[in-house]
């Protein structure tokens, strides 16, 4: 029976490795995050419902620990100035560079979106979650999980509004100050 | 301000939280109101962002670190358990996982990039089948299907519209089935997609068949 979860859950990885990228914003702290929730899940297997699915608990855990611990220590100033420099770049270059700028930029939006926002975003628009497990997941009621949803998208949109067509903006009209209050 | 219901139903809408009758109720809207439709897309443009901001970590190679905590953890809980038989019987037990767990994790990777996709493959496969949609529903009588292919990552699968109708809103709408094979991965849809004054195929409904 331990060898079906242990498949399963290096069937996981792939997803988890994501979240945890999102929810850390890089991929090795995302993979220090992956690495001790799956110890905590391997320690913990007694507690896991067979029959729930894994891959939600695992969301559940890896949110905990990081919720718990290892938090981002950077200042809220400096991810803000690092947000208007790369929204800066990206008018700059081929369209490749140019998306690559876009997805980059989208990633430092996430970094400065409240936690519990970024999480929410996260496991419904990255990993299709529904709002009824993203309540279980998160442990909140499922109005607070669409509302956080709404608000996320909403200064995403603001964001992305704001930011482009990249080409035909001075950089010097961003303005995180602005993005920043809405949210 | 009731803008800011209708945004969050059209949110539900696009994330497949609706129920059926309030699933047509909005696609019915969305075909007669542009703005909405703008902010659909929008919603799907920007969840497209965000799924391949991150997609990279999901289909990155595994860190070996990873995989040996699992592997430890595993081992531990079955000693745990079951009280093995000595130490050397142990070792050669997660020597033996370790073999399988590499075997699988690299089937299982395979799997994945090519079934999530590099983004490029994937970007691919999406256009591809996208415009096999599009013909099928503009060109193939119901019943009949077309296949599609992408010879560079090797995708492929069939398109087949399975009913014609007009919507409430007089708009000609199809039913059709989509399929998409990768590594011998079969992931099915069932949707409904409607045409829009300018010739454009709106995809309003959408249900995942699992094969």
């Amino acid at each position: 029976m331990d060898e079906g979860i242990r498949k399963e859950m290096v069937a996981v990885l792939p997803q988890l490795r994501r979240f945890a990228y999102g929810l850390t914003g890089s991929i090795p702290d995302g993979d220090d995050l992956v690495q001790a929730t799956c110890e905590r899940a391997i320690a913990n297997l007694d507690k896991w419902a067979i029959g729930t699915r894994l891959d939600s608990w695992m969301f559940r855990i890896a949110q905990n620990l990081h919720r718990n611990g290892m938090r981002d220590s950077r200042s809220h100033a400096s991810k803000l100035s690092e947000l208007s420099r790369d929204m800066a770049k990206s008018t700059d270059g081929c369209r490749q560079q140019e998306e690559h700028a876009t997805l980059k930029a989208v990633r430092r939006f996430m970094e400065q979106l409240p936690e519990d926002q970024r999480t929410v975003m996260l496991l419904v628009c990255v990993e299709g979650c529904s709002y009824r497990e993203v309540a279980e997941i998160t442990g909140l009621p499922l109005g607070t999980v669409t509302s956080r949803l709404g608000r996320a998208r909403a200064s995403l949109r603001l964001y992305l509004e704001g930011a482009g067509p990249a080409a035909e903006r001075p950089a010097t009209e961003e303005d995180p100050q602005r993005q920043e209050g809405v949210g | 301000m009731n803008d800011r219901l209708d945004l969050s139903r059209l949110e539900a809408y696009v994330d497949g939280q609706l129920d059926a009758a309030a699933m047509s109720e909005t696609a019915e809207q969305l075909l007669t109101d542009p703005e909405f439709l703008g902010r659909v897309r929008a919603l799907h443009r920007d969840a497209a962002l965000l799924r391949a901001a991150y997609q990279e970590a999901a289909e990155a190679p595994v860190p070996p670190a990873l995989l040996a905590t699992i592997d430890r953890g595993f081992a531990r809980h079955r000693r745990a358990r079951r009280d093995l038989r000595g130490y050397a019987m142990a070792a050669a037990l997660a020597l033996g996982l370790l073999g399988g767990l590499t075997g699988y994790l690299l089937g299982e990777y395979r799997a994945y990039s090519t079934l999530e996709a590099t983004a490029a493959g994937k970007a691919g496969d999406q256009r591809i089948l996208a415009a096999t949609i599009e013909q099928a529903l503009e060109r193939t009588v119901s019943g009949h299907s077309v296949a599609w292919r992408n010879p560079d990552s090797g995708a492929h699968g069939q398109v087949m519209p399975v009913r014609t109708y007009r919507s409430k809103s007089n708009h000609w709408c199809r039913e059709y089935l989509a399929s998409n094979v990768t590594g011998g991965d079969e992931k099915k849809i069932r949707a409904i997609a409607c045409r829009v004054g300018d010739g454009d195929w709106v995809k309003v409904e959408q249900f995942y068949h699992n094969s």
